[in-house]
């Protein structure tokens, strides 16, 4: 964003976010989903196009439940269940 | 004792007595180190996330049993010889899944189209 918007402070806080819904952890509310490195499609909802891991201040998870989807994450990278890097090109 | 669930991939276009010879070996090596055998999934023929070897497809089998570390040990070293064997993974487990996994043998599709408002991806 501008830098207009805010002359006087030169080292305040960090810029005003647009007002965003308090998200909560998807894990917490619904204690019937469960982390399983061997599900990848939920696993799917908490990784970008590219692979990467979603932050917890995007997904929203609280930190216990984004330990143990970071967790089953890899174990499923490692046995092809999710790619490590967006999708690969097949030979 | 410990629980333990070990993932093996295998080469996808392994006839039948080569597939019979694996589970056998599995289940040798397992009684002979006073492992206890629960059971052996297998979960047919998956695309891979990614080529493992050059193979784009592989044969996933699910094991499930408990022993202690030289077990472990053990199995991972004949899994690491046999030229089969593209990948394993041992986990060792704290409770038992209630209901076995049925993991189907799906395509790696994305399927969040419809469910991307949870999961705002959006950049500033």
């Amino acid at each position: 964003m501008s830098d207009e918007r805010t002359p006087q402070r030169s080292s305040g806080p960090r810029k005003k976010r647009p007002f965003q819904r308090r998200k909560v952890c998807r894990f917490c509310a619904d204690k019937q989903v469960t982390i399983d490195y061997k599900e990848p499609r939920t696993l799917r909802y908490f990784v970008s196009e590219r692979g990467k891991i979603i932050p917890r201040r995007i997904s929203g998870n609280c930190s216990k439940h984004q330990r143990e989807i970071t967790e089953a994450i890899k174990r499923a990278r490692n046995i092809a269940l999710l790619p490590i890097a967006g999708t690969h090109i097949m030979p | 004792m410990r629980m333990y669930e070990t993932i093996i991939i295998v080469q996808p276009d392994l006839g039948e007595d080569e597939t019979k010879a694996l589970t056998a070996k599995v289940q040798e090596v397992i009684s002979s180190m006073k492992g206890d055998f629960k059971r052996l999934e297998d979960w047919g023929s998956r695309k891979l996330a990614y080529p493992i070897n050059k193979f784009s497809r592989g044969r996933y089998y699910f094991l499930r049993f408990d022993g202690d570390a030289p077990l472990i040990a053990e199995l991972e070293r004949r899994l690491r010889l046999d030229d089969k064997v593209l990948r394993y993974q041992s986990v060792k487990i704290e409770k038992e899944a209630s209901a076995p996994v049925v993991a189907a043998p799906t395509e790696i599709a994305d399927e969040s189209a419809e469910d991307a408002s949870d999961l705002p991806e959006e950049s500033e």
